[in-house]
């Protein structure tokens, strides 16, 4: 029973020095001014984009008059959301012809007149444009334009096969007659997923390789690595440093998430159209000029898909992390170890381009399967990819793959530092 | 001690990383500007007109010239005639002359718009065929150059012409807004300062709308050179920012303040970054602007930069060869600048991650901010002067970095003096 007791008693203690060394990571990571003015101007960035979105975008308002009026009419396009937007004028001349005194709010807007008609312009009419879709066709151009043959071209053949199942329940729930924001669809996803997204992802990401940087490295450049190596928890204090490196760039990336994200909500409120599909009919991808419809894997709302970027966003986060954690237990500089991360990212790219240019698909598709190429096609996501994506639900796959790779690369440099010699 | 400072920034690992790195960046950014210049048919048919004629002409468009460029037509035509004849389907349309393949062109593709009939699909798919052909090395281009020829014929004539009262001044299709003076007018109808400028300048009695230049060509250079910008920007960063931090993290600064060069070791590592940037600077220059005049455009050197053929209106009227070269100086300052605020935030790191932070987002900051800094530099469509409409704003610009980076430094070295050892 004494030894039991005493067991018990040494795992409290181990577990609470852990708890006391986490939170003494943590608080020495954020006593650096840096990280948090760096923190600071990464939101004011992420505000000044979303504001030039919004403001400097000459049709804003007009997207913020289509999300009133999908407001009373709902989402769907047809005959209902026509009437509701006719009605709308009908409303407002009888208010005005109702009250004497003709006040600015009853008065019929001059540039509501414009946007009704360019409304009633761009919805009327419209069909299902996933009813006779077929992917085969697609997978056939993009092999013929791009040149591409053997396994890359089977690869895309059997992916667009499989999307047919995903174009046909689309087109079962008649998703591409969803209004969003209508014209304006395509700006605003653009503002939020290929500007916010991208931005908030890229700058977390970075601030997560810097601080695994700083926390590998920060016994080292202290000069204190002998005396803490010579403790009782020695050199497993790299793991409450790895644990809380981790926790502080997820950390940022939310607190990055939600100043972002919210102050978009707020500048472009009501719209977006958080329930509307995301694959509606004024929402596309371009390649080589060509406007192709965004289908993804399974129906997703515009809420729900941002989620899932939000979600694969923090993942990436974490590879960066992960990777440059593992890179810092090895190398002596954290300026070298940043050097050496930035060069594989550049390298990697040139592969993707060097690759395209000279039609070498099987190199193309290889070079997107690593992290830097997730993070590079974050705005198609979830979708085909197009020429980019050898597989369905690649994004995931990739994720997948390298979360194993950093976890094994994270074990082998553990039992790395442990054998390392400090002197 | 210069020397053993310049030796601590340029250490053979940063030079083979800074090598490496700008082979990507030049590929990434650079390489398409000069790979695909002119881009397209159409305006590669443009630039070999307008170099043809600064070659044999001279760099005014006079009527004399004017005419003999419409000689020229009828060659074109003819050479273009035997292109068509020769190629491989051209027999099954009746195809046997320029003209006539121009009204099948047209015809194919108001057909195809209309209908997707297989056969209206047959005609078009060969209509792309013969205009490939006609488009390409084999044929030099024939079509772009008729084209071009024909453009700048008819541009001519309108700014030229009788009706050069009512269209250069109230609006005219053919100039697609660009060189619109009505445009240049305040919003009560008077004239602006652009306006008068503008229409002293290049339509007073000098003519020197006269002047030959292809749109593209500023519009090309001044893209690259701020992209290359970015990179000077970026390479001076990386190069510079380790050399302070290693210093301090290696706690240097006691061993170098008690030898015999003392606190003065701040200014001769001073000296030894601005030195090293404008090396750098040099060294990019060299390479990357080489490159990118090897494409030929050094012909038009002699031109102005205001041309009728569809430039944008400028507030000096240099020469294209002289713009360049105060392109080129003002990137120099900008990037010297951002050199001096690179060592300044270096001096106050005290170690790497520290560093970084900062540099990052001065590496950001210079790429959003070059390209506006360059990108069409003096003339009225500069992002710059869209948005503080000073004249020369480009010049102001550049300064205000070069001082405010001279100041931090020179500040900096003041408080050398003054510092406690055990604070730094």
């Amino acid at each position: 029973m004494d030894i039991v007791r005493k067991g018990d008693f040494m795992m409290k203690e181990t577990v609470s020095r852990d708890c006391d060394l986490f939170r003494w990571e943590i608080k020495k990571l954020w006593s650096q001014p840096m990280i948090l003015t760096f923190l600071l101007l990464c939101v004011a960035s992420q505000i000044v984009l979303a504001a030039r979105d919004r403001y400097l975008e000459p049709d804003g308002d007009y997207a913020v008059y289509v999300a009133w009026i999908a407001r009373e009419g709902g989402q769907r396009m047809g005959k209902e959301f026509t009437e509701t937007v006719l009605k709308s004028r009908n409303r407002r001349e009888e208010m005005s012809e109702q009250r004497q005194g003709q006040t600015a709010e009853c008065r019929p807007a001059e540039g509501e007149d414009l946007y009704r008609e360019r409304l009633l312009g761009e919805t009327a009419g419209t069909e299902d444009i996933f009813e006779d879709y077929c992917c085969g066709q697609l997978a056939g151009e993009l092999l013929r334009q791009f040149r591409i043959t053997g396994w890359p071209a089977r690869m895309m053949e059997r992916k667009y096969q499989r999307q047919q199942a995903a174009v046909d329940l689309l087109a079962k729930r008649k998703d591409s007659l969803d209004v969003s924001s209508a014209g304006m669809t395509q700006p605003v996803m653009d503002a939020l997923f290929g500007t916010q997204c991208r931005t908030f992802i890229t700058e977390a990401m970075v601030l997560a390789v810097l601080m695994a940087l700083s926390v590998s490295g920060n016994e080292r450049t202290a000069r204190t690595q002998l005396t803490v190596y010579a403790t009782r928890t020695g050199r497993k204090i790299q793991y409450a440093k790895a644990a809380a490196g981790l926790v502080s760039a997820l950390a940022a990336y939310g607190i990055l998430v939600v100043s972002s994200l919210g102050f978009f909500a707020l500048v472009w409120y009501p719209a977006p159209a958080w329930n509307a599909s995301i694959s509606s009919q004024f929402h596309y991808m371009s390649l080589a000029g060509a406007k192709l419809p965004f289908i993804t894997w399974k129906p997703f709302t515009t809420g729900e898909y941002l989620l899932a970027v939000v979600t694969l966003g923090a993942v990436v986060v974490t590879l960066f992390y992960v990777l440059a954690f593992c890179v810092g237990l090895w190398v002596k500089s954290a300026w070298t170890g940043f050097v050496f991360l930035f060069l594989l990212v550049a390298v990697n790219f040139q592969v993707i381009m060097m690759a395209g240019d000279s039609f070498r698909w099987t190199l193309y598709l290889c070079a997107q399967w690593t992290p830097a190429g997730l993070w590079w096609l974050e705005n198609q996501w979830f979708t085909d990819m197009l020429i980019n994506g050898a597989v369905p639900w690649q994004e995931c796959a990739v994720a997948a793959l390298w979360t194993v790779l950093c976890g094994l690369m994270l074990a082998v440099s553990f039992y790395h530092m442990k054998k390392e010699d400090v002197c | 001690m210069l020397r053993e400072e310049m030796k601590k920034i340029w250490r053979p690992g940063m030079i083979a990383v800074l090598v490496l790195l700008g082979f990507v960046y030049y590929t990434m950014f650079l390489e398409f500007h000069i790979r695909y210049f002119p881009n397209g048919p159409q305006n590669a048919g443009l630039f070999t007109v307008a170099a043809e004629l600064v070659k044999e002409s001279g760099n005014r468009m006079t009527g004399e010239v004017r005419q003999r460029l419409e000689q020229k037509l009828p060659e074109l035509y003819a050479e273009a005639d035997a292109y068509v004849a020769d190629f491989a389907f051209t027999k099954q349309y009746g195809l046997a002359t320029y003209e006539a393949y121009t009204k099948f062109y047209q015809n194919a593709m108001e057909g195809v718009a209309e209908s997707q009939a297989a056969d209206q699909n047959a005609m078009y798919a060969d209509a792309m065929r013969l205009n490939a052909y006609l488009t390409s090395e084999a044929t030099e281009n024939i079509e772009g150059r008729i084209r071009g020829t024909e453009s700048y014929l008819r541009r001519y004539d309108v700014v030229a012409g009788e009706e050069k009262e009512r269209k250069i001044f109230t609006g005219n299709s053919e100039t697609n807004g660009i060189q619109d003076l009505k445009y240049l007018l305040k919003e009560d109808g008077k004239p602006s300062q652009e306006y008068l400028h503008a229409a002293q300048t290049f339509y007073g009695e000098d003519e020197a709308w006269r002047n030959i230049l292809p749109a593209q060509v500023p519009e090309t250079t001044s893209d690259y050179l701020g992209s290359l910008l970015v990179w000077q920007c970026l390479s001076i960063g990386i190069l510079l920012s380790p050399l302070l931090v290693w210093d301090r993290m290696s706690r240097m600064r006691a061993l170098q303040w008690s030898s015999r060069a003392g606190r003065g070791i701040f200014t001769v590592q001073l000296k030894a970054a601005l030195l090293s940037a404008l090396l750098m600077n040099l060294l990019n220059l060299a390479l990357f602007v080489g490159l990118f005049f090897s494409r030929g455009m050094s012909v038009f050197f002699p031109c102005r930069m205001f041309s009728f053929m569809d430039t944008p209106f400028c507030w000096p009227n240099w020469t294209y060869g002289t713009w360049c070269l105060a392109l080129v100086l003002l990137g120099l300052l900008a990037s010297m600048g951002v050199a001096a605020a690179v060592f300044f935030l270096s001096r106050y790191s005290s170690h790497y991650i520290g560093m970084l932070l900062k540099l990052i987002p001065v590496v950001v900051v210079a790429a959003v901010f070059c390209p506006k800094l360059l990108g069409y530099a003096f003339y009225f469509n500069n992002p710059l002067y869209a948005l503080v409409p000073l004249p020369y704003v480009e010049v102001v610009a550049a300064a205000a970095i070069f001082l405010t980076g001279a100041v931090l430094c020179a500040g900096a070295v003041r408080k050398q003096k003054q510092l406690e050892l055990l604070e730094v």
